[in-house]
């Protein structure tokens, strides 16, 4: 046992039989690799022993774990690497340690215990206190109002509270979850508190807190007292209180602690981020396919249906015009509806195909720092014949100054379009359609006038909906689909811009697009 | 038809010559409007060439020259496009105007149709064939003050 010479010489002088401490820490000696070290520890260690003579080994606690703590970080005497969780089993080894006093004795206990143990001295020295101060008659009246059937296993003697029915339950393997056990002991600390802060106030309760704490502090260290600070209730230490009670080493543990939980949340959240970017881009692919195959359909049927629909337009045409007999004029009246109702469905190809175009290039924008006046001007070269037939005049100055934008040009070519060829379809026989543009900051306006129909205010809502046609203009112009207006304020939008209209009763319609001179997406 | 359909005429007022005497190459596979074009061809006193696909163009093409050409796309075996390809790749016929009529409108096939050489472009169901023939006279007149010129 006594492998080192000189450690005889501290203990020898005493003929009885060595304690339990002494086995402890004769096996620490034995087991560290510094002479220097070993006569320290031992010094002190003797120093204690006969300045505490009444055999409390508490007073070691200290010690021990200061000595643990250098084995652990240093080279051993048996090149063993220990961790304080296999030092302790092999003083378990080596000395009984359940003979030790408490405090001592639940350094060598499981964690759970452990943990108990803490709780139950912690609230024996809070006990003690009132015990002293207020009368055993005040501590019995406390504890006999709570009703908690974990803490009625605690049994109240004249010198305070005996735990050993709650130890001993916990050893016949009683399983009793950690957190509810804490919840109860928390909620102990809470009603002896304030049966303390009822006679001394409450600074003065704080106060004796903080020193049964401080003086817990000093006989374990930092990491097993701080498990007290699990049962003391929020309202008694603030924050700030908790930080200052705790020390150093126990705050880095617990950052430590925290800061690995949120790297380990933090990586698998990345995880799964990927993991969702990789379904999502394999979901919107195959939407892409779908819709691709979707504008094939459409493309194909659309040709399909041209075929025949050529077929009769041409037919009946021909039929009405005399050429292939002479017909009457009622005949040729009759042939006239139907050529117009086979024009009808023609445009609804039209549409059907424009509109399949919209989405498929919905994706595929060149956005390029371009003069609006170039834009419009391209568009007004390409406009609509009908204009001529209906005697209607287009009137736009073109602005000195250049209108420059990041846009789009084909597709607000397509929006001019749309915007004019309505105007002219809308409006009134011999009346002009007026093209404005302003510049207002950072935004470009375009403004589409005509005299004509105008729209009715409770259509106003609906005008740009997919498939939407105003009353009146159905009765005006029998073709159409109604997309015209719903692509183009997709594609304004595209642009980050927007589009109204105001309308007068007396059918003055303005058309207005704004759109950013800078793409804002 | 497509608001991007460039350079296609969509809206034709009915006013306008349409070709007389002229020999029309008509390359065209169904049988309803090609009954209808021959019809067509000989109210206005021209010779129509029929052909419905590029075999019976080609034939006819070694023996005459006509003084338009008026092509369809989907056609049985070569299609429109490899038509006006080779008809632009050879000496023979590569000065001869090609206009295409096709029920394909798309913004595409358009510009292909315009780069492989054909002075237009014209989608069929949007047009009635005294529409179409305008359009044609339009292109044989332009055809040949270009040639005059």
């Amino acid at each position: 046992m006594f492998r080192i010479p000189f450690f005889n010489n501290f203990f020898s002088q005493k003929p009885t039989k060595p304690t339990e401490a002494d086995k402890i820490f004769s096996f620490l000696a034995s087991i560290s690799h510094h002479p220097d070290t070993i006569e320290n520890y031992l010094f002190q260690y003797n120093r204690l022993k006969k300045k505490y003579r009444d055999g409390n080994d508490e007073v070691f606690i200290n010690l021990y774990l200061n000595w643990e703590e250098f084995i652990i970080n240093n080279k051993t005497e048996n090149y063993k690497n220990y961790t304080p969780e296999t030092l302790r089993e092999a003083l378990k080894r080596e000395a009984d340690t359940k003979k030790l006093s408490l405090g001592f004795r639940l350094i060598f206990l499981p964690k759970k215990e452990q943990t108990i143990s803490i709780y139950e001295n912690f609230i024996f020295k809070l006990v003690e206190y009132i015990n002293e101060h207020l009368g055993n008659a005040t501590l019995v009246k406390t504890m006999k109002d709570i009703k908690d059937p974990f803490l009625s296993k605690i049994k109240i003697t004249p010198n305070g509270l005996d735990f050993c029915l709650i130890d001993q339950s916990i050893n016949d393997g009683f399983n009793y979850q950690m957190d509810e056990i804490t919840k109860s002991f928390k909620n102990l600390v809470n009603v002896l508190y304030g049966k303390i802060e009822l006679s001394l106030g409450e600074k003065l309760t704080k106060n004796i807190f903080r020193d049964i704490f401080t003086n817990f502090k000093q006989q374990y260290n930092a990491e097993l007292s701080a498990v007290v600070l699990k049962i003391i209730p929020e309202r008694i230490l603030g924050m700030d209180e908790w930080l200052s009670l705790m020390s150093k080493k126990e705050l880095e543990r617990q950052v430590r602690e925290k800061t690995e939980e949120l790297t380990s949340v933090n990586e698998s959240l990345e995880k799964t981020i990927a993991q969702r970017t990789t379904e999502l881009q394999l979901a919107y692919d195959d939407l892409k396919k779908l819709d691709e195959k979707k504008s094939e359909f459409i493309s194909v049927a659309a040709h399909q249906l041209r075929t025949p629909l050529s077929a009769i337009k041409w037919g009946l045409t021909m039929l009405k015009n005399d050429e292939i007999g002479k017909l009457t004029d009622d005949q040729k009246n009759f042939l006239e509806k139907n050529i117009s109702s086979n024009n009808k469905v023609i445009e609804l190809v039209n549409d059907l195909l424009d509109i399949d175009l919209y989405t498929k290039e919905k994706y595929d924008y060149v956005f390029k720092s371009s003069d609006m006046s170039e834009v419009i001007e391209d568009t007004l070269k390409s406009v609509n014949s009908l204009s001529v037939k209906r005697n209607i005049k287009i009137e736009w100055k073109r602005p000195a100054e250049k209108l420059m934008a990041e846009i789009d040009h084909k597709k607000i070519s397509i929006v001019l379009q749309n915007l004019i060829d309505n105007a002219i379809k809308y409006g009134n026989e011999n009346s002009v359609i007026n093209i404005e543009t302003r510049k207002i900051n950072t935004t470009l306006q375009v403004i589409v006038k005509n005299k004509g129909i105008g729209i009715p205010k409770e259509e106003a809502e609906n005008i740009f909906q997919r498939f939407f046609r105003a009353k009146n203009a159905i009765r005006k112009e029998t073709e159409g689909l109604g997309v015209g207006l719903f692509i183009t304020k997709n594609i304004v939008e595209d642009h980050g811009g927007r589009i109204w209209f105001e309308s007068t009763k007396e059918g003055e319609t303005s058309f207005y697009i704004e759109l950013p001179t800078t793409k804002r997406m | 038809m497509s608001k991007n359909d460039i350079d296609v005429d969509s809206e034709v007022l009915c006013e306008g010559d349409q070709p007389t005497d002229k020999v029309i190459m008509w390359v065209e596979d169904d049988l309803l409007l090609s009954d209808m074009i021959s019809r067509k061809c000989s109210i206005n006193k021209c010779t129509l060439l029929h052909a419905i696909d590029a075999d019976q163009a080609f034939a006819i093409l070694k023996t005459t020259t006509p003084d338009i050409i008026i092509l369809d796309i989907l056609l049985p075996g070569k299609n429109g496009f490899e038509i006006l390809e080779e008809i632009k790749s050879k000496e023979e016929t590569k000065n001869i105007p090609v206009v295409i009529l096709s029920n394909f409108g798309q913004k595409e096939e358009i510009e292909k149709g315009l780069s492989l050489g054909a002075e237009k472009y014209l989608v069929k169901a949007t047009l009635t064939l005294d529409e179409i023939l305008i359009k044609v006279n339009e292109v044989l007149e332009k055809h040949i003050q270009n040639s005059q010129s």
